[in-house]
């Protein structure tokens, strides 16, 4: 379901990117970093 | 013909049309351009024909900033210049690279493209390659294109060698290193060329042409200014200023469902960059994805860790793995610098050459838009592949980090050394203008990638060719 990814990851602020990989399992909603992969739910 | 100055200073004109100093592929080919056009040339290396300790040793000089390799390294200081071990990658500038772009106004060309095209076949055939082919739109949607290049083997030293020793009009003088300039006040009268013996003479022409390198045109200028009490270089210029790389790095791996073509000169690769569009969006410069085939083992090692991390993703990519659809590819990304004028080429008030010249002090340091520049060019690279369902990219921890890069060997820098005297419409923007002439004298050109007032995406080697071949084409109407 490519469509419910409708807000762009680009235009995530940098200060939430950082956070996100600075906690290496912590899920973003949609996309997550984990153990440097980037993941989408439905990934694990 | 060849003369070594570090054998004596008399035997060879001191007089010519035009005196082009430094022989890498800026100075060669505006010099084996006028010769071929019954103009002569004096062409003054600074080095040997062969590459020497003691002329090496004056590419010696400090960064301070970011990472860098050293300078003596970064450089080659004999006949040909750098093109004694460059890459060959070579490919055009896009039409973006001249373009005015909002939020960068410094950044753009006071050219068009097509002020260069003309000189693009001439060039091509130079560097023995073909053009390389068009860009190929691989998604309209993320406006991701697959991009070429052309494989360069030339050494500019080896290729022209014959004929400068066999042209009537080119006088190639080695060992020959400038030392100063004079000026009456908007003419450039003589340069000074001493040898390793520190011995000088004096050389005469009616057009001078400083090709010394994306550093040293730089370096020489500001010298030669300082000698003659600023009355070289015009007042408001922003001489040594803009100076820029294009930093690039391996930024992690990824598992891809994409066709990795082969080639006969590298590993399979394949070239990605953005449209035009996509660039704007992002509110970034130029940049580019390279993403290279990694061995099968890796591959699968990759593989697992993906299964381990993430079960259900994983097994779908070993699936296509299994039908040999997935490759596993380190990911490369390198980008266009923003201008600024705090990365700068400066004189050492504390080091000086054998020659009296104050060593170069180069100031670079990468910014914020750097790093942010780098992070939306992955993660619209990363948008894509999960859109598509291309595949996963596993991320370098630095990458979205808040500082600090990759700092060993050559981690981050490309040997593209850029800016300086950038080329702009007026003084106050620029050293040089549209045709390369310095402000502030009617017959000084400086030729190679200092003018370039943006770092664009392409190799510099290709438009320095053409801007050479463009300028050559200039001094013969002059």
């Amino acid at each position: 379901m490519v469509f419910i990814w409708f807000v762009p990851f680009v235009f995530a602020p940098r200060r939430l990117l950082s956070k996100i990989h600075d906690n290496a399992s912590a899920k973003n909603g949609a996309k997550f970093i984990k153990q440097g992969w980037v993941l989408q739910e439905g990934d694990v | 013909m060849f003369f070594d100055l570090n054998e004596g200073l008399a035997g060879f004109p001191k007089s010519a049309d035009f005196c082009v100093v430094g022989s890498g592929p800026a100075g060669m080919t505006v010099a084996i351009e006028l010769a071929r056009n019954g103009r002569s040339v004096i062409l003054l290396e600074g080095g040997g024909v062969n590459a020497s300790t003691e002329s090496q040793e004056l590419y010696k000089g400090e960064v301070i900033g970011d990472h860098y390799v050293d300078l003596d390294i970064a450089r080659l200081r004999y006949l040909g210049g750098t093109s004694g071990h460059w890459g060959g990658w070579t490919m055009p500038q896009t039409e973006l690279s001249f373009k005015k772009k909002p939020g960068f106004e410094d950044a753009h060309w006071p050219i068009e493209k097509k002020d260069l095209d003309p000189f693009l076949d001439k060039a091509l055939s130079i560097l023995e390659v073909s053009r390389p082919n068009s860009d190929v739109l691989l998604d309209r949607e993320f406006g991701i294109k697959e991009f070429s290049i052309s494989l360069s083997r030339v050494r500019f030293g080896l290729k022209f060698r014959d004929e400068l020793s066999s042209s009537k009009n080119i006088t190639c003088v080695t060992n020959a290193n400038l030392t100063g300039l004079k000026t009456n006040g908007q003419h450039v009268v003589s340069a000074t060329a001493t040898n390793f013996a520190g011995q000088s003479t004096s050389i005469k022409a009616k057009h001078f042409v400083l090709a010394l390198g994306g550093i040293e045109n730089s370096r020489m200028l500001l010298w030669c200014n300082h000698q003659l009490n600023g009355k070289l270089v015009d007042s408001h210029s922003p001489l040594g200023r803009y100076w820029m790389e294009h930093p690039g790095y391996k930024v992690g791996h990824a598992l891809v469902d994409l066709k990795i073509p082969k080639t006969d000169y590298y590993i399979p690769h394949l070239l990605l960059r953005y449209t035009e569009e996509v660039i704007k969006k992002l509110s970034i410069l130029e940049c580019d994805v390279v993403l290279e085939e990694i061995p099968a083992e890796d591959t699968k090692g990759l593989l697992r860790d993906l299964i381990c991390v993430a079960p259900r993703i994983g097994e779908w990519a070993a699936s296509l793995a299994g039908k040999n659809i997935v490759c596993g590819v380190s990911l490369i990304a390198s980008w266009e610098q923003e201008p600024l004028w705090s990365n700068h080429v400066k004189l050492s008030e504390t080091s000086r050459d054998r020659f009296g010249i104050p060593r170069v002090e180069l100031h670079w340091k990468k910014t914020d838009r750097d790093r942010t520049t780098l992070q939306k060019v992955l993660t619209h690279f990363n948008e894509y592949l999960m859109a598509r369902n291309r595949g996963r990219i596993k991320l370098e921890e630095w990458v979205f980090g808040k500082d600090g890069y990759p700092a060993k060997g050559d981690d981050g820098i490309s040997y593209h050394h850029m800016g300086g005297t950038r080329m702009a419409q007026s003084a106050e923007k620029g050293v040089v203008d549209s045709n390369c002439r310095v402000f502030g004298q009617d017959n000084l050109y400086i030729a190679g990638s200092s003018v370039f007032p943006n770092g664009g995406q392409a190799n510099p080697t290709l438009t320095i060719v053409q801007l050479s071949l463009r300028l050559a084409n200039h001094l013969r109407q002059a």
